[in-house]
C-alpha cells in the first residue's frame, strides 16, 4: 500500500495470464489542453491508463469528464484548438502524439477504429452508406472497389442489416437509429483494426436497441479477438460488457481494477457515487439512492488537493489540500484519501 | 409553371414593343415614310395594320412555331443598311436575317465567353470560397470575402477600362484587345475576367457558407477516423453538401452573366447577345430585341428549373422529405 | 421550444427597444467598412447639394480649344472631349446619382411594402398575383427589361410634354430637361427593382404572424394596429432597412448602367455612367476620363454596400454572414 503508482506502468488483475502481456495501447500522463478565453481547459489531466490484448475496458465518468477528448486524442481527431500537449499514447511501439499525419491516417480506421455516439449526425448525409462502408477497405486493404464492394455487403449482413444488396445504395435517411449505428459499426470493423474506441455508441438509441447493439459490438470484438475501449457513463453497460472499468474525473483517473471488484467493492466515493444512483435488484423500496450533488469542476479552474472534494461527503482538510495518487488496494487502485468500503459510505 | 411564365413574359415585351418609340415602318423606311403610299404598303407587309390581339397571337404562333420572325433589315431600306453597317446578323457573316438564326449565332459567342467565365469562377471564387471557410474569421476570411464584395459591387464597364488600362497600356500583356476571334483567341481572357467578377461574391459566400456549415460536422469526423486523405475527406464527404447552397445560387449567377454580357460585349466590341440587344434596342429593330429578351428570360426560368431538379440530385433527403 | 424562448425574449426585450438600436449602432460603429460607408454616403448627400456652388465652371460648358487635356490647376481633373470640367460634371453626377437612387429607393420601398404588406394580410388572390408578378418580373433580366422600359417612357414622357407645351405652352428649359430623365429612370427601375423588398416584407409578416409570441398577443386581445404597430413593424424595419441601404446602392449603380448603356440620362446631362460611356473610346489616350468617374462610381456602389453589410451584421445578429 501506499506505491506511487501514476509513474510506473499499471498491471491487470483479471486473469494471470494477462499479467505478463506487453499492453497494446499504453497511455502515459496525458494532458490535453483546449484554449479559451477563459483559459485553458484541461479536458484530460495526466491520465496514465494501459490496455491490455484481447480486453474490452470500459471508461466511465459524467459527461464533461475527458472520457471522449481521450478517445479523440488517440485517434489524433482532436476538434478546434484541442492539444494534446504532453504524454504520450504507445501503440505497436510507436508514440501517436509523434506521428506524421500520412502514419496516423494509415493507423486511423486501419489499426484503431472508433464508433460515434451519433449516428444521425456522424454518417454523411449524402453518400450511399455501401460507398461509407466500402471507401475505407479501398484505402487500408487495398481493395479494388469491387472487392471492397462484395465485403461491405458481408459486413452488411453480418452486422444483421437485412437484404444487404437491396440497402448498399441506400441513404442514412432511410435508416432507423439502431440500423444507422449497425452502419457505423460495421465502418468501424470493415478494416479489422486491432483497438476499437466506441464511445458512448448506444447512447443515443431506445432501450431495447441498446442491448442488441452492445451484443452485436461484443460478438464482433470476440470474434476478432479484438480490444475495445469502451466509453460510456452507464454502469449497467460496465457491468454487461467490460473485463475492466476506470473511472474518469475531472480529466483524471480516479479509480481502475477490474470490474467485478471495483463495482462490488467501489473504493473512490465518485465511484460510489455512480455506482449508487443505479438502483439494484437488493435495494429495497425507500432506500435511499446515494447520489452526487453538485456539478463537474470548471475544467479551467480546478480545486485544489483532491478535484473532487467540493462534492464530496466524506472530505476533509487534508483532502482540499494535497491530491491523493493512485494506489493499490486489493485488485483495484484508486486514487483517495478516504477509502473505505460502500455500506460505511451509505452509513447503513 | 413554365409555359404561362413564358406567354406572360411574351406578352410585357410584345406590349411593350407595340407601344414602342420607334416605329417600325419608320425604322424600314428612314426619310422616306413620308411618302404614305410606301408607308401602307410596308405597315402591310409587316402586319401592323391587324388589331393588337391578332399581331400577339400571330407573334405567339411564330415563337411556339420555332420560327421566330425576321429582323426588321429583312424588308430592306434603312434598317437592313443599318444592321449590314453594324454588322448584324448571325456569326459575323451579318447576312442572315432570321431572328433565330441572330439569336442563337451571337448566343454561341456570348456562351463561349461565358464558359471562360465559369471557369474562372470554378477554379477561383470556389477555390477562395473554401479558404475562406477554412480560415474562418481570420484575417484571410475578411481579405476574401472583402474583396469579393469590392469586385462583384464594381461594374464591368469600370473594371473592364481599367484592366484595359492595366493590361495593355501599363504592363503590355496584350497587344489587341476587342473583338472576337473565336474562344481559344487570347482576346478572349479580359474580357472573361471582367466577365466572370459579377457573380464571384455570390459563389465565394455560398462555396464559403457551405464549407462552414460542414466543417463542424459529425460526419467530417467519421470520415478522418477512417483513416481518407484529405482530399477524399473534402471531395466524397464535404463539397456536395457544401455546394448545396451554391447550387441554389445558380440561377442569380446566370443572370449574372448575361447581365454582364451587356456591358462586356459592349466595351470589348464582342458580337455577342448583350450587344445585338444594345443594337437592336437602339436602332428599333424589336422582332430581334424582343427574341433577346424572350430568350434570354428562358434562360433564366430554365436554369431556376434545373437548379431544383439538380438540387434534388445534390441531396438525398429532398426526394424522400 | 425555440419557439418558445424567442417569444419570452421578444416580449421582455419589447419595452427596451431603445437599448436594441443602441446596441446596434455599437456594432455598426465597430465596423470599419460600415464607418468608410457611412462616410461615403455623407459625401455623397454633401455633394450633390452644394456641389455645383464648388467648381466655377458650368457643367455643359464647353471649351474647344482645351479638350481632353489631362488634370492642371484650373481644371484638376482635366476636361473631356468637349472641353468640359472633368470635376465639374463629376461633381453633377453625383447630384443625378444621388437624386435618382433616393427617388428610385422611395418607389421601390412604397410600391413594395404595400405590395408586399397586401400579399400577406389580404392572401388570397392578392397574394398569388403579387407573388406571381414578382416570379414574372424576376424572370427577366433586369437591367434589360429596364432599358427597354425607358426607351418606351422617354417617348411617352417626351409626348406628354410636348403635349402640354401646345396646350398650356408649359416649355421646358434646356437645363431642366434632366428632370425628364430622371422620371423616365424612376419609372423604369421601379417596375423592375420593386419585387426584392415586396417578397422581403411579405416573407417578414408571414414568419412573424407565426410566431408563438404574437398568438399570445392575439390571446391576450390586442387589436390587429396594436399588433402591427408594437410588432411587426418593428421586427420587420431591421431587415427593410438593410435592403433599403443596399437597395440605394443597387439603384445608383443601376441608373449608370442606364446611362452608359445610352437609355438613361441623356448628354449634356451629367451621370457617371454617361460619363464612362461618353469617354470609353479616350481609354488609350486619356485613361483618366475614363478611370475617373469610374473610381467616383465605384467608391460610392461600394461604401453603400458595406454599409448595408455592417447594418446586416448590427440589425440582423441571428443571420450573420461571416
Amino acid at each position: 500500500m501506499g506505491m506511487d503508482s501514476s509513474t510506473q506502468p499499471e498491471t491487470p488483475h483479471t486473469t494471470g495470464s494477462q499479467a505478463d502481456r506487453m499492453p497494446l495501447l499504453q497511455i502515459q500522463e496525458l494532458h490535453t489542453q483546449f484554449e479559451t478565453k477563459q483559459g485553458t481547459v484541461r479536458a484530460v489531466d495526466g491520465l496514465s491508463l494501459d490496455l491490455y490484448e484481447g480486453e474490452v475496458l470500459g471508461l466511465v465518468g459524467e459527461s464533461g469528464c475527458g472520457k471522449t477528448m481521450t478517445a479523440l486524442s488517440i485517434m489524433g481527431l482532436l476538434p478546434g484548438n484541442g492539444r494534446a500537449v504532453a504524454g504520450a499514447i504507445n501503440f505497436e511501439g510507436k508514440n501517436l502524439l509523434q506521428c506524421s499525419g500520412e502514419e496516423m491516417k494509415k493507423i486511423r480506421g486501419g489499426k484503431i477504429a472508433m464508433v460515434f455516439q451519433e449516428p444521425m449526425t456522424a454518417l454523411t448525409p449524402t453518400m450511399t452508406i455501401g460507398r461509407q462502408i466500402s471507401e475505407a477497405m479501398e484505402i487500408h486493404l487495398a481493395l479494388s472497389r469491387e472487392e471492397a464492394r462484395e465485403r461491405a455487403l458481408e459486413l452488411l449482413e453480418h452486422v444483421g442489416i437485412p437484404s444487404p444488396r437491396a440497402r448498399f445504395d441506400n441513404y442514412i435517411h432511410q435508416f432507423s437509429g439502431g440500423m444507422r449505428q449497425r452502419v457505423m459499426i460495421a465502418i468501424a470493423f470493415s478494416c479489422e483494426p486491432r483497438l476499437l474506441l466506441a464511445d458512448e455508441p448506444t447512447t443515443a438509441l431506445d432501450v431495447t436497441v441498446q442491448a442488441q447493439i452492445l451484443d452485436l459490438i461484443k460478438q464482433l470484438a470476440q470474434e476478432a479477438g479484438m480490444t475495445a475501449l469502451f466509453i460510456t457513463h452507464d454502469m449497467g453497460i460496465v457491468a454487461g460488457s467490460c473485463d475492466r472499468v476506470a473511472v474518469m474525473y475531472a480529466g483524471r483517473m480516479v479509480e481502475v481494477g477490474p470490474v467485478d471488484d471495483v463495482l462490488l467493492n467501489p473504493r473512490h466515493p465518485y465511484t460510489q457515487g455512480l455506482l449508487g444512483s443505479v438502483p439494484s435488484l437488493e435495494s429495497k423500496p425507500g432506500d435511499r439512492l446515494y447520489s452526487i450533488s453538485g456539478l463537474p469542476p470548471d475544467l479551467v479552474s480546478l480545486p485544489t488537493g483532491c478535484k473532487f472534494w467540493p462534492r464530496c461527503p466524506l472530505a476533509d482538510e487534508r483532502c482540499k489540500e494535497e491530491e491523493p495518487l493512485l494506489e493499490q488496494y486489493g485488485n483495484s487502485r484508486a486514487a483517495c484519501w478516504k477509502v473505505m468500503p460502500l455500506r460505511e459510505v451509505l452509513g447503513e | 409553371m413554365l409555359a404561362p411564365t413564358v406567354i406572360i413574359v411574351m406578352l410585357i415585351t410584345f406590349t411593350l414593343g407595340y407601344y414602342g418609340p420607334i416605329d417600325p415602318v419608320r425604322a424600314v423606311l428612314g426619310e422616306e415614310w413620308e411618302d404614305e403610299l410606301r408607308y401602307a404598303e410596308v405597315k402591310k407587309a409587316l402586319g401592323l395594320d391587324r388589331p393588337f390581339v391578332i399581331q400577339f397571337l400571330d407573334y405567339m404562333g411564330t415563337m411556339f412555331g420555332g420560327n421566330w420572325g425576321q429582323s426588321l433589315s429583312a424588308f430592306g431600306g434603312v434598317a437592313s443598311d443599318r444592321a449590314v453597317s453594324e454588322g448584324r446578323g448571325a456569326g459575323f457573316t451579318g447576312t442572315s436575317t432570321s431572328v433565330r438564326e441572330m439569336v442563337l449565332g451571337r448566343l454561341a459567342i456570348s456562351a463561349q465567353l461565358s464558359f471562360w467565365a465559369l471557369v474562372f469562377l470554378t477554379v477561383f471564387a470556389i477555390l477562395l470560397g473554401v479558404l475562406a471557410a477554412v480560415k474562418q474569421n481570420t484575417t484571410i476570411d475578411y481579405a476574401i470575402v472583402t474583396s469579393s464584395i469590392i469586385a462583384s459591387s464594381i461594374p464591368a464597364y469600370v473594371i473592364g477600362p481599367v484592366l484595359l488600362i492595366i493590361f495593355v497600356l501599363k504592363i503590355p500583356v496584350f497587344k489587341t484587345v476587342g473583338g472576337w476571334d473565336g474562344m481559344f483567341s487570347r482576346q478572349a481572357i479580359l474580357p472573361a475576367i471582367v466577365l466572370a467578377t459579377g457573380p464571384m461574391l455570390v459563389i465565394v459566400r455560398q462555396t464559403r457558407a457551405g464549407i462552414v456549415e460542414v466543417l463542424g460536422k459529425d460526419f467530417v469526423r467519421t470520415a478522418r477516423a477512417k483513416g481518407l486523405p484529405e482530399r477524399l475527406v473534402v471531395a466524397r464527404h464535404m463539397l456536395r453538401t457544401a455546394m448545396i447552397p451554391v447550387l441554389t445560387s445558380l440561377g442569380l449567377v446566370t443572370s449574372g452573366l448575361l447581365t454582364g454580357s451587356l456591358f462586356v460585349e459592349q466595351i470589348f466590341n464582342i458580337p455577342g447577345i448583350g450587344k445585338l440587344a444594345i443594337q437592336t434596342l437602339m436602332s428599333g429593330d424589336h422582332p430581334v430585341f424582343m427574341g433577346v429578351v424572350l430568350f434570354q428570360a428562358l434562360i433564366i426560368v430554365t436554369v431556376n428549373l434545373l437548379t431544383d431538379l439538380l438540387y434534388g440530385g445534390l441531396d438525398p433527403r429532398v426526394t424522400y422529405d | 421550444m425555440t419557439a418558445d424562448a424567442s417569444a419570452q425574449h421578444d416580449m421582455f426585450s419589447m419595452p427596451e427597444q431603445r437599448s436594441l438600436w443602441q446596441d446596434a449602432l455599437e456594432q455598426l460603429m465597430r465596423n470599419r467598412l460600415a464607418i468608410f460607408g457611412v462616410f461615403v454616403a455623407f459625401l455623397l448627400v454633401f455633394v450633390s447639394i452644394f456641389g455645383p456652388w464648388l467648381s466655377p465652371y458650368d457643367y455643359t460648358q464647353q471649351n474647344l480649344f482645351r479638350i481632353n487635356e489631362g488634370p492642371s490647376a484650373d481644371h484638376w481633373l482635366g476636361t473631356d472631349g468637349l472641353g468640359r470640367d472633368m470635376l465639374t460634371r463629376i461633381l453633377h453626377g453625383a447630384r443625378t446619382a444621388f437624386l435618382v437612387g433616393l427617388i428610385v429607393t422611395i418607389g421601390t420601398t412604397v410600391l413594395g411594402v404595400v405590395l408586399g404588406a397586401a400579399g400577406a394580410f389580404l392572401g388570397g388572390w392578392v397574394d398569388a398575383l403579387v407573388m406571381r408578378l414578382a416570379d414574372i418580373t424576376m424572370a427577366f433580366p433586369d437591367i434589360l427589361l429596364a432599358a427597354f422600359i425607358s426607351v418606351v417612357f422617354r417617348e411617352k414622357v417626351l409626348e406628354f410634354q410636348l403635349h402640354l407645351q401646345e396646350q398650356y405652352g408649359w416649355t421646358i428649359s434646356e437645363g431642366n430637361r434632366v428632370y425628364l430623365d430622371y422620371l423616365v429612370i424612376f419609372g423604369s427601375l421601379t417596375l423592375v427593382q420593386w419585387y426584392g423588398k415586396a417578397r422581403l416584407v411579405r416573407g417578414q409578416i408571414l414568419s412573424l404572424r407565426e410566431k408563438e409570441f404574437i398568438e399570445a398577443e392575439r390571446a391576450l386581445g390586442a387589436s390587429n394596429w396594436t399588433i402591427i404597430l408594437s410588432h411587426l413593424v418593428p421586427n420587420s424595419l431591421g431587415p427593410l432597412i438593410v435592403s433599403i441601404t443596399v437597395g440605394f446602392g443597387g439603384a445608383m449603380l443601376s441608373e449608370a448602367s442606364l446611362s452608359f448603356l445610352g437609355v438613361g440620362i441623356q448628354p449634356p446631362g451629367a451621370s457617371w455612367g454617361e460619363m464612362i460611356s461618353d469617354n470609353l473610346g479616350q481609354w488609350r489616350f486619356n485613361p483618366h476620363l475614363v478611370v475617373m468617374p469610374g473610381v467616383v462610381l465605384a467608391i460610392v456602389v461600394l461604401g453603400f454596400n458595406f454599409l448595408g453589410d455592417g447594418l446586416n451584421d448590427a440589425l440582423n445578429p441571428e443571420q450573420r454572414r461571416r
